[in-house]
């Protein structure tokens, strides 16, 4: 699995790593029953703390989108696409909230925001996705 | 969770210079534990003490249960030590300083160290004088990590080294981490701290200055700006100021531990236009103690509270 | 493991001074060559091979005696030159293994070098 860690970027990294595995999910780079790698492997490959990834595997399981297959190892759960979807939408959903709220700080005029927001929603579904 | 190695009140002094002034430290077993600080903070000269190299003036250090000034040789059989620049014996080859080696240590030594050589792809017949940088410090890495020591203790240990050597090495400590035993590890690197460490201790001109977990830290180190209205001064807030500086109507600070909603009640001040959170680097959380630490009206925060 | 280190080190020390034992041999076998081809050739009569056994025997004994010295040198004060002490403070378990190891090989290729010096000397004075 190849995804770039930002220690410096002020998300946590083990939250970095769960949502790129949500991200692969989602995305059909992880498939369901798909085993990812170990704890150590992972923390390896990354040269990131275990301990780290281990948290993270921890809440993936937590949240049903990773579960133990004994013996093996821990592998993408049944319904995770599904459930990393939602995420993922509650994900631009949060950073549009983020958007808004900073649109919102610098006072500016709510009709130029909805003018604005249209024209790029308007730019986004004209491109390739 | 029993510590590895425990410093109670160390001092030490090298002629007219205190190198540790009063340290008490400990730090927990199978953790990645970063001890940060500029050159002269005393890191090296704490290791040491603790390895039963130097002896300190005052307090008491034991390692693994061993008291450091009494059994240092106990304390080093069971420890592995890269020290900063490490020596080997450049007339030796790769394979003999590992046959040499292995005999101060157990039946496995040999051949771990030849896994550990073959991993890094070290020629076995090559004169130590003939390797470049990288690939002697891969040598003393190997020798160190043969014994397969339950507490590794690095002293910078990729100062010096290139990117793909340095990587190399962040991932055999990430190994050692992975099997549930200890690393301490000075460095200068903070952005590779940043990636293995579980807890970091700053040291600073022989003072322990914070001792953290890391993502503590990070949580609880944010940097805070205010733009002001015309005329406004800072009004108060609930959070300690470890930095701070102005220009113009803006106000910048390195905070630490902002109570909840302090940024919303800021953002509704009347003295205050615009407020901003943002969270801080390792190496941006680390400048702004050392300043903190360095101003002459400075209090140390946390001063070596033993970790749990 | 006492053995073992034992045997380690002794096997260090030997290589640090095989070079210089390998010198010290050449040298005083040239030594001796010249002198003993000096003596037979530059006085007349030719010396009596006593004679000539003694003044090779005798540089032998200088020459060995040199060697001692640096030996010695080269043993104790080489490691402190080259910072391997610290390597050796932190795997080697006791200075007493040290020591025995350095004084060993000290000691025999000392007396190695005498005695094959010696020899030499009276196969060449005959």
């Amino acid at each position: 699995m190849f995804f770039p860690i930002d220690p410096t970027s002020g998300v946590a990294i083990y939250e970095q790593v769960v949502r790129q595995i949500k991200f692969a999910v989602a995305g059909g780079v992880l498939r369901t029953g798909e085993l990812v790698p170990s704890v150590r492997e992972l923390a390896r490959e990354l040269a990131i703390n275990p301990n780290t990834v281990a948290r993270a595997y921890r809440q993936l399981q937590d949240e049903a989108v990773l579960r133990t297959i004994r013996g093996t190892g821990l592998a993408i759960a049944a319904g995770a696409v599904e459930r990393c979807r939602r995420e993922r939408v509650r994900l631009i959903r949060d950073r549009l909230r983020q958007v808004l709220d900073e649109a919102r700080n610098s006072r500016i005029d709510f009709d130029d925001l909805r003018t604005l927001i249209e024209r790029e929603l308007k730019a986004v579904e004209q491109k390739e996705p | 969770m029993q510590s590895v190695i425990k410093f109670d009140a160390v001092a030490k002094q090298f002629g007219t210079q205190m190198a540790l002034e009063g340290i008490s430290l400990q730090i927990p077993s199978g953790v990645v534990f970063a001890l940060l600080g500029e050159n002269g903070a005393g890191k090296t000269t704490a290791l040491r003490i603790a390895l039963g190299l130097e002896s300190a003036d005052s307090g008491e250090t034991s390692v693994l249960g061993l008291d450091s000034a009494r059994q240092g040789r106990a304390i080093r059989r069971r420890v592995g030590y890269l020290p900063e620049r490490p020596t080997l014996y450049g007339w030796m080859t790769v394979d003999e300083i590992g046959w040499f080696t292995a005999g101060f240590h157990g039946p496995s030594f040999q051949p771990r160290y030849g896994e550990l050589a073959a991993g890094f792809g070290l020629p076995g017949d090559r004169k130590i004088n003939a390797l470049s940088k990288g690939m002697r410090a891969k040598v003393a890495l190997s020798l160190v990590m043969a014994n397969e020591p339950e507490l590794l203790i690095l002293d910078e240990p990729t100062s010096g080294l290139d990117t793909l050597v340095r990587r190399e090495f962040l991932q055999s400590m990430v190994d050692v981490a992975a099997t549930g035993r200890t690393v301490v590890l000075s460095s200068h690197q903070i952005n590779e701290v940043e990636r293995v460490a579980d807890y970091v201790a700053i040291l600073h001109a022989g003072r322990l200055i914070v001792v953290d977990r890391l993502d503590d830290l990070k949580q609880q180190t944010q940097q805070l700006t205010l733009t002001l209205q015309d005329g406004a001064t800072v009004p108060e807030f609930g959070g300690e100021v470890l930095t701070q500086r102005c220009s113009g109507r803006q106000w910048q600070a390195v905070v630490l531990r902002l109570a909840d909603g302090e940024l919303d009640r800021l953002r509704e001040d009347e003295s205050v236009h615009e407020a901003e959170l943002r969270p801080l680097a390792l190496e941006e959380i680390f400048v702004a103690y050392l300043t903190h630490a360095g101003q002459p009206a400075a209090v140390p925060r946390a001063e070596g509270a033993p970790v749990s | 493991m006492n053995a073992h280190g034992f045997r380690r080190l002794a096997w260090k020390e030997y290589r640090v001074l095989r070079p210089i034992w390998i010198s010290m041999f050449g040298i005083t076998v040239f030594l001796q060559l010249l002198m003993s081809w000096s003596l037979s050739v530059l006085s007349t009569p030719p010396p009596e091979a006593q004679k000539v056994a003694t003044i090779l025997f005798g540089v032998a004994l200088v020459m060995t005696a040199m060697y001692s010295l640096g030996c010695t040198a080269a043993l104790f004060a080489a490691e402190r030159e080259e910072h391997t002490h610290e390597f050796l403070c932190l795997h080697a378990p006791s200075s007493r293994a040290l020591i025995a190891g350095k004084a060993a090989i000290g000691l025999t290729s000392t007396v190695g070098l005498i005695v094959i010096l010696w020899l030499v000397a009276a196969l060449l004075s005959g």
